[in-house]
């Protein structure tokens, strides 16, 4: 009786060192998987598909969506990929968009700055383009100091350094200002 | 072949600075301003043009300032100029002179049709009216 409770208890020990062998090469054979992508040391947060709304007086100012975000959280800053800012009711100029390819938006203060690319239409059929162009929603001022290239139906105009309050529907350009007014309106490209 | 309308005609427009007020229905350009039309050049310090209410088309340009106008072999100076486009006249307040080759005629103001040979010269309380004129013949001659 005795050599068979033995035999039992080989047999068992045997079992479980074998298991414990399965497990520990099992164990060795797989890297620990990285569970969060290394962020850039600055970054706090990494968003994609940012939405941002900015809110004044229980009415709705001006949104702002990127494809990519990385929020510092000591700065305040967000780095933004490939943005579009929808500024609301923009005096008679209706609803202004602006699109880029690169930006950075700045909370607090209320800063959308943005460069590659930058083109802004108004819903009144104005057009501008630019390489750089800072949105001040405190001042509901749009700046750069670079060229910029204003279209609509009737008129192209040149300029180098922009100040504009889109509200007041009031501009300043400051140099190398070319204008050409048409006597009737463009055929837009739709019509031709 | 009949002259076309300045009204049919697109502006061009350069200077050193604009601002404009859409409000106002206004666009000022400041510094070294030339602004040309078909077959007329204006030239000053300072250039507003107005936009007729309720419209896109431009109804004046006023200009200011060692003020230089152009057409063809008319030329106009005067402290002050008012080109109206629809109107087709271009008006000219202080020291206005035009001159046509030899011939030149000066007032405190002066209307110079733009799609007429003819000008209307008016002096204030200031003074009389000059005029220079070469008769035809006399100018080939010389």
């Amino acid at each position: 009786m005795m050599n068979l409770r033995r035999v039992l208890a080989c047999l068992i020990l045997l079992a479980v060192l074998v298991l414990a062998i399965v497990i520990w090469r099992h164990g060795r054979s797989l890297d620990p998987v990285e569970v969060l992508e290394a962020l850039p040391e600055q970054v706090d947060l990494s968003l994609e598909k940012l939405h941002y709304t900015q809110n004044e007086e229980g009415r709705r100012s001006w949104t702002l969506d990127a494809e990519r975000a990385e929020y510092q959280r000591d700065t305040g800053l967000a780095e933004l990929g490939d943005l579009s800012l929808t500024l609301y009711e923009s005096g008679r100029f209706g609803d202004v968009s602006m699109t880029a390819e690169h930006g950075t938006l700045q909370q607090e203060q209320r800063l959308v700055e943005a460069w590659g690319n930058v083109v802004v239409t108004t819903a009144t059929g104005e057009r501008l383009t630019t390489e750089r162009l800072i949105y001040d929603g405190g001042k509901k001022l749009l700046t750069t100091d670079e060229p910029v290239t204003i279209t609509n139906r009737r008129m192209e105009l040149k300029g180098t350094g922009l100040q504009g309050n889109l509200e007041q529907g009031r501009m300043l350009l400051k140099k190398d200002i070319w204008m050409l007014l048409l006597p009737e309106e463009r055929k837009a490209e739709s019509d031709e | 072949a009949e002259l076309p309308k300045p009204s049919s005609l697109p502006i061009e427009v350069t200077a050193n600075q604009l601002e404009a007020d859409q409000q106002k229905r206004q666009a000022i350009f400041t510094g070294d301003v030339v602004a040309k039309q078909g077959d007329v050049t204006l030239y000053g310090d300072k250039m507003v043009v107005y936009q007729l209410d309720g419209q896109e088309q431009v109804d004046r340009l006023e200009v200011f300032g060692h003020v230089r106008v152009v057409q063809l072999d008319r030329t106009a100076t005067a402290e002050r100029a008012v080109y109206r486009q629809v109107a087709e006249t271009l008006t000219l307040y202080g020291n206005a002179e035009v001159h046509q080759g030899q011939n030149r005629v000066a007032g405190d103001e002066i209307i110079v049709y733009l799609r007429e040979n003819r000008s209307l010269v008016k002096s204030g309380d200031s003074g009389r009216v000059k005029a220079i004129l070469f008769p035809q013949q006399k100018q080939e001659q010389q």
